[in-house]
């Protein structure tokens, strides 16, 4: 019974791979008939006594009728796409050097700097504002200045003091 | 440094499976390997080839997923930058394609998350393109075969889409729409070959079924 079965399956899957070789061969078949036609005969038994592989016949070209509505993209592809593609590699590229580069840093901290400066600015604005107030300090006068030990108690001698006191002297 | 010979776009995906287009297969791999040895030395020539041989299959992907032209290539433009600035990273272990479209997956559900939307093309949502179509048709006159027809029966279908699973969707587009081969569609979902053609099968039966149901 499993013999059965296994060869069944062995028929089943050789026939599987005749219809998709006819299938895809050069000049495709309009009818189930042609197609059938075009298999080996050890297959065309088979599709007899198989009632799926019998109707996979069929369905195949069902199946294909059906799809032929939906456009290929594989043959509407540009023909300048490889172009297209090599210019954006290239684009890319150039972004890559530029974020590369250490001024590419600066357009990317801009905003974090920019609240960063604001946030100073204030607290310094404020810090200032907000100082005890001092009264200018006056410069200190000639009266109120302490005495420095190598002042002398007795006023500058002028040269004409000078003169005098050496006359005296001689006298 | 030594300019990589231009390679010639690929094209849609061969029709048959056999020798010459594995063999076909192989040699663009290894082209593939030589354009990303070139471009992880700083070969932009090198990576500009590449978007051209892949541009096709990651457009294909990608609107197989979004829906919409212009989300597609926006997201395919992405997923190129993001191939050019992590390719010295790529270790080439798997090939190219595949570490392509597995970005450019990641990219699609990506968006799909941040907009919070299905797939869905809806009428009121008809992209610049389709808007151009009909105006185009419309000052033409009856002459041209309906547009709004045509969009009429493609919504039509993008309905009955949403009743398969993702997945499976996206590999029913891929393979009848986008003409992708099995071991293709095997790489983008990340199945094996056999376990996508057992889906695609199933899908196929499932949306006749929802088609009958309907009346289309």
């Amino acid at each position: 019974m499993w013999d059965l079965l296994k060869k069944n399956r062995q028929a089943c899957s050789q026939f599987q791979d005749a219809l998709e070789a006819a299938a895809s061969a050069g000049s495709p078949a309009a009818t189930p008939g042609e197609l059938l036609a075009a298999l080996p005969v050890a297959c065309q038994k088979h599709a007899a006594s198989c009632e799926e592989c019998g109707a996979a016949v069929g369905e195949l070209l069902s199946a294909r009728a059906l799809l032929r509505a939906l456009p290929a993209h594989s043959k509407t592809s540009a023909p300048w796409f490889a172009r297209r593609v090599m210019a954006a590699i290239a684009a890319k590229e150039a972004e890559l050097r530029r974020m590369g580069s250490p001024w590419a840093a600066v357009p990317r901290f801009a905003s974090r700097l920019a609240l960063v400066s604001a946030a100073t600015l204030l607290i310094v604005s404020t810090w200032v504002y907000q100082r005890p107030f001092a009264p200018p300090v006056k410069p200190p006068s000639a009266e109120a200045l302490p005495e420095s030990l190598f002042d002398s108690s007795q006023p500058a001698l002028s040269q004409d003091d000078i003169l005098v006191s050496l006359a005296e002297r001689a006298q | 440094m030594p300019r990589v010979p231009k390679l010639e776009p690929i094209g849609l995906p061969p029709s048959g499976e056999g020798v010459p287009a594995r063999a076909g297969k192989l040699q663009e791999g290894a082209h593939d390997r030589e354009l990303v040895r070139a471009a992880q030395a700083d070969d932009k020539e090198a990576f500009e080839e590449l978007v051209r041989r892949h541009q096709h299959r990651v457009m294909a992907v990608a609107g197989g997923i979004l829906r919409r032209r212009e989300d597609a290539e926006e997201i395919a433009q992405q997923v190129f930058l993001k191939a050019y600035f992590s390719l010295k990273r790529f270790d080439q272990r798997a090939a190219f394609s595949t570490w392509l479209y597995k970005i450019t997956v990641n990219e699609c559900w990506d968006m799909l998350r941040k907009k919070k939307v299905r797939p869905l093309v809806y009428e009121s949502d008809l992209s610049e393109e389709q808007a151009h179509q009909v105006l185009a048709s419309e000052e033409k006159g009856s002459m041209e075969p309906d547009i709004s027809e045509r969009l009429a029966a493609q919504q039509r279908v993008e309905r009955l889409l949403e009743g398969l699973d993702e997945r499976d969707r996206l590999m029913l587009i891929l393979k009848e729409v986008e003409g992708f081969a099995i071991e293709e569609i095997a790489e983008v979902v990340d199945l094996n070959a056999n376990t996508v053609k057992v889906r695609l099968f199933r899908a196929r039966r499932r949306i006749v079924a929802l088609a009958k149901k309907r009346g289309d």
